[in-house]
Order: C-alpha cells, then structure tokens, then sequence
C-alpha cells in the first residue's frame, strides 16, 4: 500500500513520541539505579 | 457502515501467517493480545494452585501438608504471579485487542516493540518459577521483598530481582506501546474526550507504569548491591535504613495498586451503559475523577507503614490524602450508579459481573478507608483484615472486571457466543466462593491473626475452615470460565456483529468476528461519533 503524506506525517509523530517516551523511561530507569550506586559512593 | 465493509472487503483476503510463527513473530495486535491472556490465564491458574495451597494448610490449626518455609514461598510466589503474571499481562491483553479497535486504528503504533514486551514475559516468569527448585528455595520474604527478610534468601534472590527486572521492561515497554498508540493513531475526528472510558484509563494507567516500575527497578537493584556487592542501604549495621526500602517499594507500590484497578474502571464504564442502554454518566468527570486518583496515588504511599513510625505531620497528611483518594472514587461509583438510574437494565453474564465489581470493589475500598485511619490502623496492621481488604479489591475488584471485559468482547473477538447458562453459574460460584472465602478474613484479621503465618491459634479455626471452603468453590469455578471461554471459540452459535443491543463504540462497527486487519481505512466522522455516544 503507498503512503499518503498523512501516513508519512503519522509515522513521523508516533515516531517522536516512542523515542520521548522511551528516553523519559530510560532515564528514569537508569537514573534510579544510577541514584543508588552513586549514593553509595558519597 | 459504509467503512466497516470496506475493511472487511480488505480482509477477504486476509492472510496471516500459520503455525509456531505466527505466535512467534507476531506483530499483529490481535495476535499478541490473545498470547497475553492466554499467558494471564497460565499465570492465574498457578498462582491460584499456590493459593489453594496456602488455604488447604490454613483449613485448621497445625502443620498439616507444607513445611513453613514453603508456605512463605507459597504465599510470596502466589503474590508476584498473581499481580505481575496474571492481572497486569490480562490488562496489557485487553489493551491490546481493544485500544487499535475503539481508537479505530489498524495495529498498535510500535507492532515489533509489542512482539518484545510479550515475549520478555514467560522468560521473566520461567526464572521466577525456576527460584521452586533452587538450594534454599522460592523466595519468601513476601512480594514486598522487604530487608533485611529478603537479603536472606538463598539462590533465588538473583532470579527473583532478574525476573523483576524482565518484567517491569515489558510492562514500561508495553505503556509506551499504548501511550503512542492513543495519542498518535486515533482516526481523524476521535478527539481525545471522544474516546472510551476503556483507552482513557489505559492511557493513564500508562503514564503510572512508566512513571513508577523504574523506580521498583531502582528499589530491587539496591537490594541487589546489599546482597552481592557490600553495600548497606537498607543493612542497619552497615549505616544502612531498612525503613527507606520501604518508602521505596510504596512509592511504586501504591501506584501500583492503581495500575491493577484503573482498567478496570474503564471496563465497567464500557459494560454497565451497554446493559442499562444508558449513555455513562458524567463522561468527562469520570476522566477527570482517573486522573486524579492517578495523581494522588503518588502522594498515599506512607499508609502502608503507619506502624514503622513518623511524625504525626506525616501520620495525619498520608491518613487525610488516603481519605482524599474516596472523593474521585466516590465519583465514579455514583456515576455508574446514576448511569443505571431508570435504565432497561438486563443481566447478562458480563454485566453481572460488572455489578459484582461495583459492590464487592467498593466494600473492598470502605475496608480501605478503615485502614487509612492512623490509630484503627495499628490494630489492624499486617493481619488478616489488609488480606480481606485487598483481596477484596484485586479479585471481585480486578480479576471480576477481567472477567467481564473477556465475556463482553469474546463475541466480538471470537464471532461466536459463550453459553450464558454456563456464565452466569461461573458468575454465581465465583462470587459465593468469593466472599465465602474473603469476608470472614475480616472477622479473622479483627480478632487477631496476623497475615503470613502457617499455623494459628485455634480461636481462629471456625472462620478459616469457612475461608478455606470458599476458597476451593472460587479455585474449582474458575475452570468453568476456561470451558465456557474454550467452549465458545470452538463451537459457540455464530454471534451477530453487534451481539448487545446497547453496545456503542467503533469495535461494535467491525464485523464479527473482528477481521485480522480492522480499519486500514479510518472509519468515518459520522460512524465515530455514533460510535462515541457520551
């Protein structure tokens, strides 16, 4: 099926927003983690 | 209309791949939503197996069949399988089929990414299960995983912390996968406040489990480094708080508790106007009323340990946002109340369930408030009556919606009907066994007996016997939902594709049974506002 200009815009934006999301999660995630070694360290 | 046919005309020729790789390799959302529930459903049968074992060792006083420590396995494994095998992947199921269809988009935003988060599941649960036959045993130190309990497990704490680990990936995956899809792929016209209560509280629930289940990834990995590296966050004799792991664990913990019920909300909000023939009422209160609990059950989570002590600052602000989370709930409540109010209600089995949910999830919730009463509190800690209170609220609460969700859409996935005589005696003996089985834990935590403990004195014999009946006609009725569901797929009388009257929403637009590939071509304005009726 060819993609209309709209299909193309679509994928564009659920593109962004997986990314955003993904980094909000990877950061939180490797940022708890990051929390507590380095506060093991201080 | 006019659409709908279109998309079928579409899936006349509707392939799909056979065999191991469609299972495998799937990436087509139906596919993967009936791989999650199929696994929810595994997952609820064994976690089911350990709680009949926990009820037939408590059925009278003595040791009779387990050693203790098994049955601290017991009670610790039936908690993980239960709320992250069970519950979670059948909500995760249920979004999958039903988020694309009600938002009238052909797949989920991120297909492969959904293939990943399914498959990242029996490998988090084989490991978990693996912990059965390691030296030392399954962990038992309960879910809650508190130090310095939990440090002393055996070989399975590395298992156990791996597999949370595993799971929570997927289920953040998973919310992402749900959150692009609302936002992204809803058909030209679907404003947000168009949508179904179902995808509203999915997309909120979403939201919470990637805000909360790194968090629980940070609490297990400290966990971790106390055990195997040397250091001491939560060892006392190292300078280390036990008590921090717990505000931690809550932290996520309490949100959490939300994550297993919102959906939930948005089932009911589904079911309870399709058989009163009633648009909801108060669509966009019943938003705002998810969203807040939402927000608030970030800010309750220190109730769960009133006893460790605090403040009284601390005491009297946790106990007042706990009584606050009663007004949005109260809310919804008296919305699907009114939503009834002079309606043309009939039974079938999805609604009885659903009105199951609305008195027993709402009994659950007083025994909740009762709990968030600082001085009533202390009395009730750790005892039987926080059993009844949340059982209350997770099973005729969360598991009942399931339930509900599954017989009211099966038609529509399956195109075939269940036998609804065979329903409602599942309905009936699911909820006697229920409250046989949760109510007299009330009466058992009130006089005294603590949660976790084997054996008991034998003041408390009568009302666990009585429990532990209960529990069996609950455990033994749940293979009749597995019949009627089997029963149905293979050989069920053809459903229509509209197969309850007042059922409103774009999956009702679909035929039935819902094609492999549902709206390639959006549907229509007109059809989605039909569809909306709210």
């Amino acid at each position: 099926m060819a993609q209309t200009p709209d299909d193309a815009e679509r994928s564009r934006r659920v593109r962004r927003s997986a990314i955003i999301l993904g980094l909000v999660a990877a950061s939180f995630y490797v940022g708890f983690i990051l929390m507590s070694v380095l506060g093991w360290r201080q | 209309m006019a659409n709908s046919t279109t998309a079928h005309a579409h899936d006349d020729h509707d392939h799909k791949p056979h065999g191991i790789k469609r299972w495998l390799y799937a990436t087509n959302h139906k596919d993967i939503g009936t791989m999650y529930l199929v696994f929810a459903c595994a997952m609820f049968f064994m976690g089911g197996a350990m709680a009949l074992v926990i009820r037939a060792e408590l059925f009278q006083p003595g040791l009779q069949f387990v050693d203790p420590g098994f049955f601290n396995s017991m009670t610790t494994m039936h908690a993980l399988l239960m709320i992250f095998g069970a519950v979670m992947p059948a909500w995760t199921g249920l979004a999958n089929w039903m988020v694309p269809m009600q938002v009238g988009a052909p797949d989920m935003a991120l297909p492969r990414l959904n293939n990943f988060s399914f498959w990242l599941l029996p490998f988090a649960f084989t490991l978990l299960l693996l912990t059965l036959f390691v030296p030392g045993g399954a962990p038992a130190g309960g879910w809650t995983l508190y130090p310095p309990l939990s440090l002393q497990a055996g070989d399975s704490f590395p298992l156990t912390i791996f597999a949370i680990h595993l799971m929570g990936i997927s289920s953040i995956l998973g919310a992402i996968n749900v959150v692009v899809t609302i936002l992204n792929m809803r058909a030209p016209g679907m404003g947000l406040l168009n949508m179904p209560l179902f995808c509203w509280t999915w997309l909120i629930t979403a939201y919470l489990l990637i805000a909360v289940m790194p968090v629980l990834a940070g609490a297990v990995t400290m966990l971790l480094t106390d055990h195997f590296f040397g250091t001491s966050f939560f060892t006392a004799s190292g300078g280390g708080d036990p008590v921090m792991f717990q505000h931690i664990f809550w932290f996520f913990g309490h949100p959490e508790v939300y994550i297993l019920i919102l959906p939930a909300f948005g089932v009911v909000s589904e079911i309870i106007p399709t058989f009163a023939r009633k648009p909801l009422f108060g669509y966009e209160s019943m938003v705002y009323a998810t969203a807040s609990i939402a927000f608030l059950s970030f800010i309750v989570w220190a109730h769960h340990m009133f006893t460790v002590g605090m403040p009284l600052a601390g005491q009297l602000f946790f106990m007042l946002s706990t009584m606050l989370i009663a007004v949005p709930t109260g809310v919804k409540v008296f919305n699907w109340c009114a939503t009834m109010w002079k309606g043309s209600i009939s039974f079938e089995t999805p609604m009885l369930f659903a009105l199951a949910f609305l008195f027993l999830f709402t009994l659950g919730g007083f025994s909740g408030l009762m709990l968030a009463i600082v001085p009533a509190d202390f009395q009730y800690h750790d005892s039987y009556f926080v059993v009844a209170h949340f059982h209350y609220v997770l099973v005729p609460g969360a598991v009942f919606a399931i339930m509900a969700g599954v017989y009211y859409w099966l038609p529509k996935w399956s195109g075939r009907m269940y036998n609804e005589k065979v329903g409602k005696l599942h309905f009936w003996l699911s909820t006697i066994g229920v409250n046989v089985l949760f109510f007299p834990q009330h009466f058992l935590g009130l006089a005294g007996m603590p949660r976790r403990i084997p054996d008991y004195s034998t003041q408390f014999a009568d009302w666990n016997m009585v429990s532990s009946i209960g529990a069996f006609i609950f455990g033994f009725s749940q293979l009749l939902f597995v019949y009627v569901v089997w029963n149905a797929v293979r050989s069920g009388e053809k459903a229509p594709a509209r197969p309850w009257e007042g059922a409103h929403g774009l999956e009702w637009e679909l035929p039935t049974p819902a094609p492999y590939h549902s709206w390639d071509t959006p549907p229509p304005r007109n059809v989605i506002t039909q569809g909306a009726m709210h």
